[in-house]
């Protein structure tokens, strides 16, 4: 079954129709802004609460030769993947996906600067950094 | 804050003695090796390079030779583009006939020439023996490091010339709050890079925003709690409702991976222990 998806406008009215207070009508005010938050509220609980396939997608975008900081890519429907909630990374090499890669960079790696093929990756934060690189939007 | 490493820590590097009528000797080297002897165009002969234990290399020329003109470049085999590179614990020692403490100058090299800075040989010197080269365009194979004496040596025998070369290490910095991803080792092509992830949540605030999920699931969570803010007494009915679209909604996501249950785990008996007083 596909996903059902409405409006915030759409659910707003509806509630306030099954409240009893539907004469009220959709204008702006107090009790609107009420309807609101609720809604807002019901659906970031649904979203963080479960794993639902309809939001598990893949980003994928190139790397930069030499680079080792990225910022998190945005797809074509505005969407950027949950930090918290990464499922796997892989790095295509001649068109041969690898096995997830392994979360977690020891700083003693840090001591190493040869180029080869990522193994490993964490999430961080940081920007304002020359070595940060903007990735393309590539997402299926 | 910049922190540095042994240019032999993450691998050989190419060694080079040059003079000045050309490249006199050239060898892939790590820490603790030493060089066959080979003779410089300067009347040097017998000179030896080594790499001792703690990553200092060392261009050592026996009595019949002199130090001028000679150059000594570690070359590191490994990309440092985009990494600062610099010499420290440059040291230079006489003996013979020569003016002891030896003067002179030398020249501190690195691919980008604007960068290079003049040395003092002397024990002590007015200048600290460390030059640091910032980060600058170099060949595929990174930034090369190296001491060029000037040909304003004079007498000596026996002598040597000495410098530890070192590059920036790798470790990144970060210095604001937005979320990235970071990879190790840095990559060597543009490879691509797939991140399987639950999507974050766009914004729902706005009129026209649409649910990520199903929307009569949000409907009804909100007016069962909408309900149960205004004491409507079908609060609970609703919040039912709810319960039983989430179950059915996740059962189905389940699709054909299957449920079993694992066998249930009973614990041991409790030992009877003998009451002594029995």
């Amino acid at each position: 079954m596909a996903l059902v998806s409405d409006t915030l406008s759409n659910l707003r009215s509806q509630l306030s129709k099954r409240l009893g207070f539907g004469s009220q009508g959709d204008t702006a005010g107090p009790f609107q802004d009420l309807l609101t938050a609720a809604l807002t509220d019901a659906h970031e609980q649904l979203m963080y609460q479960f794993e639902w396939p309809e939001i598990r997608r893949d980003w994928v975008f190139p790397l930069v030769a030499g680079k080792t900081l990225y910022s998190l890519p945005t797809d074509s429907c505005n969407r950027t993947p949950d930090p918290e909630r990464i499922i796997s990374v892989h790095v295509e090499v001649n068109g041969m996906w690898s096995p997830p890669l392994q979360r977690g960079i020891s700083p003693a790696l840090y001591t190493i600067s040869t180029r080869g093929i990522p193994v490993k990756y964490d999430i961080a934060h940081g920007n304002a950094n020359p070595d940060i690189q903007p990735p393309g939007i590539a997402g299926p | 804050m910049t922190t540095w490493v042994n240019m032999f820590e993450a691998g050989a590097c190419k060694v080079e003695v040059w003079d000045t009528t050309g490249q006199v000797f050239i060898d892939t080297m790590a820490k603790g090796d030493t060089s066959a002897s080979f003779n410089a165009n300067n009347g040097s002969t017998h000179c030896i390079v080594n790499v001792d234990s703690s990553g200092a290399v060392k261009l050592s020329i026996t009595p019949d030779g002199s130090l001028d003109g000679l150059s000594l470049f570690v070359d590191p085999q490994y990309d440092t583009t985009s990494l600062a590179t610099r010499i420290v614990g440059i040291d230079s020692s006489f003996e013979g006939d020569g003016t002891v403490p030896y003067g002179g100058e030398a020249t501190a090299d690195c691919d980008d020439r604007s960068q290079d800075a003049t040395v003092s040989l002397d024990t002590s010197p007015a200048t600290p023996p460390e030059v640091d080269f910032t980060a600058h365009a170099a060949g595929d194979d990174g930034a090369f490091v190296g001491l060029f004496t000037n040909g304003s040596t004079t007498g000596g025998s026996a002598a040597s010339l000495q410098f530890t070369p070192e590059v920036e290490a790798s470790a990144p910095s970060f210095t604001c709050d937005e979320t990235i991803i970071e990879v190790w080792q840095p990559p060597a092509e543009a490879y691509n890079l797939r991140i399987r992830a639950y999507s974050q949540a766009t914004a729902f605030a706005a009129d026209a925003d649409v649910t990520m999920v199903d929307s009569r699931l949000v409907f009804l969570l909100a007016l069962a709690n909408m309900k149960a803010h205004y004491g409507q007494p079908d609060a609970s009915a609703i919040a039912n409702q709810v319960q039983l679209r989430l179950r059915k909604m996740k059962a189905r996501n389940h699709n054909n991976r299957l449920y079993r249950p694992q066998p249930q785990w009973t614990p041991p008996p409790r030992p009877i222990i003998a009451n002594p007083d029995d």
